[in-house]
């Protein structure tokens, strides 16, 4: 029982981590600008398939070298959340800085267009085969991201818990790079004029904040936050899809508003809330009931805090 | 006589049919602290928020020191016209040539799961440049001209298409029938219309982003860069950061002013994406070298891995000014500033305390330490005595004074009368959007106008 408990946690932790890096980007750009970036996902699902471009033209599998691997892997991460970053700032320049007076609404709906936009894209990139003419479905089918990590347990083939080095590298690589997000934002010029425009943009306009400027960081930082996670969870699921955006995004997204949306540990700790819930429930509850007991669980904490397990009740707006 | 630091001249701003300020002229004279009065509804915090480039006026000019507040041109600007003329022109040339089509141009390749950039550019390029493209229908490859109205061939096999389709681009290039001939004087007519659709949104891009530009000229942020800081009426801190960082987000600006090219830390913000991009592709040629002959490239790729999170620990870590293109001791003296301005405006003792949980006249202290750490020639004050009791308004009258003494003007707005005429060098007043008078305050305070404005019509005071 023991055993189990303890294996559940760590799945739940690690898919909680992904969440919790996806949900961080949604957060943010919530924070700053009041306004849900849908596309989001769709980045992440983007940046996936650049780390499986990467690895198919490095020619890595899981009989390469070990330094071979990890060489791939440090490149994977750079090259996903360099392009996760990049594209989500082009998105927010191209597609949501005109519409920033416009009334809430406009900004959302053309995410949502994004988001199908990106996805297709994703189709496109996932195998521009003659099937899609022909009418087959080669292109929509996942596909698989080579296991560039040794599936060997750490604690030993006769433990009942698996602990895998890719385990470790989740919890590992995703607590380092919030450390350095949570560095960034309490401790930089950046971060502290990101913190000010959430609170006040007219007034941070006035202490001389470029808040454009602000808003094209939030966005590079999302989108690099987004292609990292995705690195991750390619490397822990082993397959790519085009839809993956759009599902892990939906958890992200239920994670952030859990947490308390525009709340940056708010959005770290709905991640972590709902990998466990998710795991548990699949354990004692049945794979079957997940979404029932996830959504169950969510309206109950939204009931009793409507603003999220962090966030503050009402923001003073002028 | 000098210019006045603050020349205010004809300014105009309506709303629809409302004219909230209507042809004030105000001059504010360097060093002086002046003050603009009037009975509520009057405009002068639409006055404020006019000069401070919250509203743009509907006519007249704000000039500090002989120039107007607007952002300069630079270089880089050109640079993002540019861009947003290409982005428009591709999509110029997109919409003239079908997008639709481009799909199918990806079927010239042998190969198609095997997506590559590069394969993706030559394909595109080829489907924009109007070369013969490959339609699948019922089953079966047909080669046709870019827009379909010549067939060359029809067959079975993409590897067949390819060879066909090259055929084709053969005859396309030397037209022997009268058919070629036609096929390839729409192919010309074509390309001169996405060139010129190319062209077109480049210029409309450029343009566009230039107006975009100009008429946006004059922000809230280049006018508080240029030197003018103000406080609100109704206070408006970051209420969930601490005193001190509320102070040090508007110093802060000043950080990258000040770095130099040869400062460590603006430097390390050139040379460490470079070097982080250039050790990327060391890298990936190690790890594709080592992924191709199977030998162990063990200790090249960990020192590579090791090489790239050292340096980017020392971005994150050690120089975190990198971001912002100064350095820590930069940093610091921004740090002393700020408690320094602190101290001025008696908030020593509460530097870690959230800003929210401050009592309300401290609060207003934080306001004007804030605005003055952007260091302002000019400093707005909308009504820094509201709400506030006596002995606050004392030390209040106090600040404002030593503010001026440490080289500032000051600007306000108040309706406590004792406030203004116990401080102000000048008065202005405003009633109905209109300058009535201005003077000093025993003039002001004998204008049979303003009483009228005060006694007369509102009754209040």
């Amino acid at each position: 029982m023991l055993d189990t408990v303890l294996q559940q946690l760590l799945i739940g932790l690690t898919n909680g981590m992904v969440f919790a890096l996806v949900a961080l980007g949604y957060t943010m750009v919530y924070g700053i600008l009041e306004f849900i970036n849908f596309a989001h996902g769709d980045v992440f699902m983007l940046s996936a398939f650049v780390s499986l471009t990467l690895v198919g033209a490095l020619g890595l599998n899981d009989q390469s070298s070990a330094g071979a691997l990890a060489g791939g892997l440090v490149l994977c991460i750079v090259a996903s959340s360099v392009f996760g970053g990049l594209l989500n700032l082009t998105i927010d320049r191209v597609v949501y800085k005109p519409l920033r007076k416009a009334p809430k609404l406009a900004p959302l709906v053309s995410a949502i267009g994004v988001s199908f936009i990106l996805q297709n894209v994703g189709l496109f990139w996932g195998g521009m085969s003659m099937q899609i003419f022909g009418g087959g479905g080669q292109a929509a089918a996942p596909k698989a991201f080579p296991n560039l990590l040794p599936a060997t347990n750490l604690l030993g083939a006769s433990s009942h818990v698996t602990l895998q080095p890719k385990d470790v590298l989740v919890i590992g690589a995703s607590l380092v790079v919030m450390s350095a997000l949570y560095g960034i934002v309490q401790f930089t010029k950046l971060g502290k004029a990101m913190r000010a425009t959430a609170q006040d943009p007219s007034a941070a306009r006035l202490m001389g904040i470029d808040v454009d400027q602000v808003v094209s960081a939030t966005f590079l930082i999302g989108g690099a936050l987004g292609g990292f996670a995705s690195v991750i969870y390619s490397l822990y699921i082993n397959t790519v899809h085009y839809q993956m955006g759009y599902q892990n995004g939906l958890y992200a997204f239920t994670a952030a508003v859990v947490g308390g949306i525009g709340n940056i540990p708010g959005a770290v700790l709905g991640g972590l809330l709902l990998g466990l819930v998710r795991a548990f429930s699949d354990q004692f509850i049945g794979a079957q009931w997940q979404p029932a007991v996830l959504f169950g669980i969510l309206i109950v904490i939204l009931v009793f805090r409507p603003a999220g397990l962090l966030g503050s009740t009402a923001r003073e707006k002028v | 006589m000098a210019a006045p630091l603050l020349n205010v001249d004809k300014l105009t701003l309506r709303f629809g049919g409302l004219t909230a300020v209507s042809e004030v002229d105000l001059r504010v004279e360097e060093g002086e602290i002046a003050a603009v009065i009037g009975p509520n509804g009057a405009g002068k915090t639409s006055l404020f928020n006019a000069i401070t480039g919250i509203y743009e006026p509907t006519s007249g000019e704000v000039q500090l020191d002989g120039h107007d507040l607007r952002e300069p041109m630079r270089p880089g600007l050109l640079l993002r016209w540019v861009l947003t003329g290409l982005g428009v022109g591709l999509i110029g040339l997109l919409t003239a040539s079908n997008v639709d089509s481009l799909w199918a141009a990806s079927i010239k390749s042998q190969d198609p799961n095997a997506f590559s950039v590069a394969r993706a550019l030559h394909d595109g390029a080829g489907f924009m440049a109007a070369q013969p493209r490959v339609d699948l229908r019922m089953g079966k490859l047909f080669v046709t001209s870019f827009d379909g109205q010549t067939t060359f061939a029809v067959v079975k096999t993409p590897e067949l298409a390819a060879a066909a389709l090259n055929d084709a681009e053969k005859r396309l290039a030397n037209p022997q029938t009268d058919d070629d001939k036609a096929t390839a004087a729409r192919t010309s007519a074509a390309l001169r219309v996405r060139f010129g659709a190319f062209l077109a949104g480049l210029l409309l891009g450029f343009l566009a982003a230039r107006a975009v530009w100009q008429r946006t000229r004059r922000t809230p942020t280049s006018v508080a860069l240029r030197g003018v800081a103000r406080t609100f009426q109704n206070i408006r801190l970051f209420h969930n950061m601490t005193v001190i960082e509320n102070v040090l987000v508007a110093s802060d600006r000043h950080l990258r002013a000040q770095a130099k090219l040869s400062d460590p830390g603006r430097l390390t913000a050139i040379l460490a994406p470079t070097a982080l991009l250039g050790l990327t592709a060391i890298l990936a040629i190690v790890v594709r070298k080592a992924a191709l002959d199977a030998a162990e490239a063990l200790p090249i790729g960990i020192l590579a891995s090791l090489l790239l999170g050292l340096l980017a620990w020392l971005i994150i870590v050690k120089r975190r000014g990198a971001f912002s293109g100064a350095s820590l001791n930069q940093e610091r003296a921004a740090r002393a500033e700020a408690i320094e301005l602190l101290k001025f405006v008696g908030l020593e003792h509460r530097i870690r305390d959230l800003a929210r949980n401050l009592p309300y006249g401290e609060q207003r202290r934080l306001e004007i330490a804030r605005a003055l750490a952007t260091r302002p020639r000019l400093l707005l004050l909308d009504e820094p005595a509201a709400g506030m009791n006596p002995s606050e308004t004392v030390s209040l009258m106090h600040l404002i004074r030593a503010i001026r003494d440490r080289g500032m003007t000051v600007l306000l707005i108040e309706h406590h009368m004792r406030v203004v005429m116990g401080i102000s060098d000048r008065i202005t007043v405003l009633v109905h959007g209109k300058r009535i008078a201005e003077g000093t305050p025993d003039e002001i305070r004998q204008n049979p106008a303003v009483i009228e404005a005060y006694l007369g019509a509102d009754g209040e005071h």
